[in-house]
């Protein structure tokens, strides 16, 4: 490959981007904070009622993951998909998307916070699930994250939506002070995952957290996320938008 | 077929594709929706009980005197063939092919006659049923060309396109798919029962609806949704504006499979046009074009090992 980033994207849009849509930013249409469609507000519901107690400094999703669509199956699927071959075809794409974010738009995220990323951490899945997280697999394989610091669903986390410091552990139990992590995370539902995992952050001192998504959740049968769709969701996935603005950056 | 318990999970799951709606198989979503619920679930007992929790009985499979049980029992028997070379294939079974695990219309069963190996590379050549001559002889190229490169070629086992591209793969000794939009003991069009034959014997003839289903208006759209998630990518050689075929070409990219489109089709239809530029289509203006983007697409399945992220330039330890 003489330039794996444009390669990459010519791969993943091949064979992707006629069912991915980016995530829209756009104020008072979507969600400041998660991306979600908005009835003229600047917030969604759960981001409103839950971002005062568990804030975090930006929250990037990179898609919609539309319920009974295909994005909504290769979320599902590359984790939970009991045949790994069916896994692997739906991870590759997951991991194109997060190579493509980062290497394209990481500098957008820490311009906008106004600090580097000093580590990028995984949000672990709280059901118990045996082995290494698919998600945390291809952070790993990508690159994107290390053993250094993890942070880990606690013995005794709750499987329903709380927002609590006490779901994850921080591995090792550092100073993070002065601190930009950045949390990865697959699907963004409620937030209540990461905002969570941001909770156990901040208790360790991190001054800044943003978190990448892959895919921002999107229920049809949802309020008026049907004509969202419709009228909003025509234009195919183009990795180079940013996630930040929603629009092509540099 | 007895209670072996691979009978208990196929005879769970036609119990579910009935449960919920009557006439369920003219609704291919739901059979999707259903299919990819047991994919996840990795077990339509599992799910069955899921929805019906055991009440009185904590056996191993759900209570055969449940009706519904029993209706799924019997179901399964008048539904797996007897007939030799033919077999059902359901989403449970390790041989499904794996291509049509990735989207989203997964159909739950699949009803074969031939051979149908899980993970065969194949592409569809898919066209109009009044073809021209000229339209006949490139299709049948393209054939040829897949064949000598060891790719099965997915087809509708319609008039014109379908059966150029089909006759063309039997001729130079590859696998041809028939695709068909009703049950697997029927035959559409009838003159085409002969042709049937022997695309079962060199390749596969493939179903998703019930053995003697009928063709119906919405069948020949889903089962070309099924052909494109069955192969690698969609060729369409020359179709009019009002042919079955743009529902596979729609239907591919909503797949991320790529799409060749040659260029009568690119822009002497409306909705070729409107594929133009959209991911994943090709528009190729002669039959060496075709072959050149398929190649393409070929390779881009043996991609070497996916990039890395830089070391971090953050601090070495927390």
């Amino acid at each position: 490959m003489t330039d794996p980033v444009a390669d990459t994207i010519r791969l993943l849009v091949g064979h992707a981007g006629g069912y991915l849509h980016n995530v829209i930013r756009e104020h008072r249409v979507t969600c400041l904070d998660c991306g979600h469609p908005v009835d003229d507000t600047v917030m969604c519901y759960p981001c409103h009622r839950d971002g005062p107690i568990a804030p975090v400094e930006l929250v990037t999703p990179l898609i919609y993951a539309v319920g009974g669509t295909q994005s909504a199956t290769l979320l599902r699927h590359y984790k939970d998909d009991h045949n790994a071959a069916a896994r692997r075809g739906h991870a590759l794409v997951i991991r194109r998307m997060l190579y493509l974010a980062l290497m394209l738009h990481q500098r957008c995220i820490e311009d906008t916070i106004g600090r580097p990323v000093d580590h990028r951490v995984v949000v672990p899945s709280l059901h118990h699930r045996p082995g290494i997280h698919p998600l945390a697999a291809i952070a790993a394989d990508t690159r994107a994250t290390d053993d250094r610091l993890r942070l880990i669903p606690a013995p005794r986390a709750r499987t329903d939506r709380i927002i609590s410091d006490r779901q994850f552990t921080l591995n090792p139990d550092v100073d993070l002070r002065g601190r930009h992590i950045m949390l990865l995370d697959d699907t963004w539902t409620t937030g209540s995952r990461a905002r969570s995992a941001a909770l156990t952050l901040r208790a360790a001192g991190a001054d800044d957290i943003s978190v990448l998504v892959v895919g921002r959740w999107l229920a049809p049968e949802h309020g008026d996320n049907t004509d969202f769709i419709a009228t909003r969701l025509h234009r195919d996935y183009d990795p180079r938008i940013c996630p930040v603005s929603g629009e092509h950056c540099s | 077929m007895g209670d072996h318990p691979a009978d208990a999970e196929r005879a769970a799951l036609l119990a579910l594709l009935d449960d919920q709606a009557i006439g369920a198989a003219d609704r291919p979503a739901h059979w999707s929706a259903i299919a990819a619920d047991v994919a996840l679930r990795g077990s339509a007992l599992a799910l069955w009980r899921d929805h019906h929790p055991p009440t009185l009985e904590l056996g191993s499979e759900p209570d055969r005197a449940d009706p519904r049980i029993d209706i799924a029992w019997r179901r399964l028997r008048d539904w797996t063939p007897d007939t030799p070379g033919m077999r059902l294939i359901t989403i449970l079974d390790d041989d499904y092919p794996v291509a049509l695990r990735g989207i989203h219309q997964m159909p739950p069963l699949l009803f074969v006659k031939g051979d149908l190996p899980a993970d065969e590379p194949a592409l569809s050549i898919v066209g109009a049923r009044a073809a021209t001559t000229s339209g006949r002889r490139v299709a049948a190229h393209i054939a040829e060309g897949l064949v000598a490169r060891g790719i099965s070629v997915l087809s509708g086992l319609a008039t014109g396109i379908d059966s150029a591209a089909h006759e063309a793969t039997l001729h130079a000794g590859g696998r041809p798919i028939g695709v068909l939009g009703t049950g697997i003991h029927r035959v559409y069009p009838a003159a085409h029962a002969e042709l049937h034959e022997r695309v079962a014997a060199a390749g596969a003839l493939v179903s998703q609806f019930p053995p003697h289903a009928p063709p119906t208006r919405q069948s020949f759209p889903a089962r070309n949704v099924v052909m494109s998630g069955l192969g690698r990518a969609t060729i369409i050689v020359e179709a009019g504006e009002h042919s079955g075929t743009r529902i596979q070409a729609r239907a591919a990219v909503g797949h991320g499979r790529p799409v060749i489109l040659t260029e009568a089709v690119a822009t002497g239809t409306h909705w070729g046009r409107t594929l133009i530029g959209r991911p994943g289509v090709h528009v190729a203006a002669t039959p060496d074009d075709v072959m050149a983007a398929l190649d393409q697409i070929l390779a881009d399945h043996t991609t070497g090992p996916e990039p890395v992220l830089p070391a971090p330039a953050g601090p070495t330890a927390p």
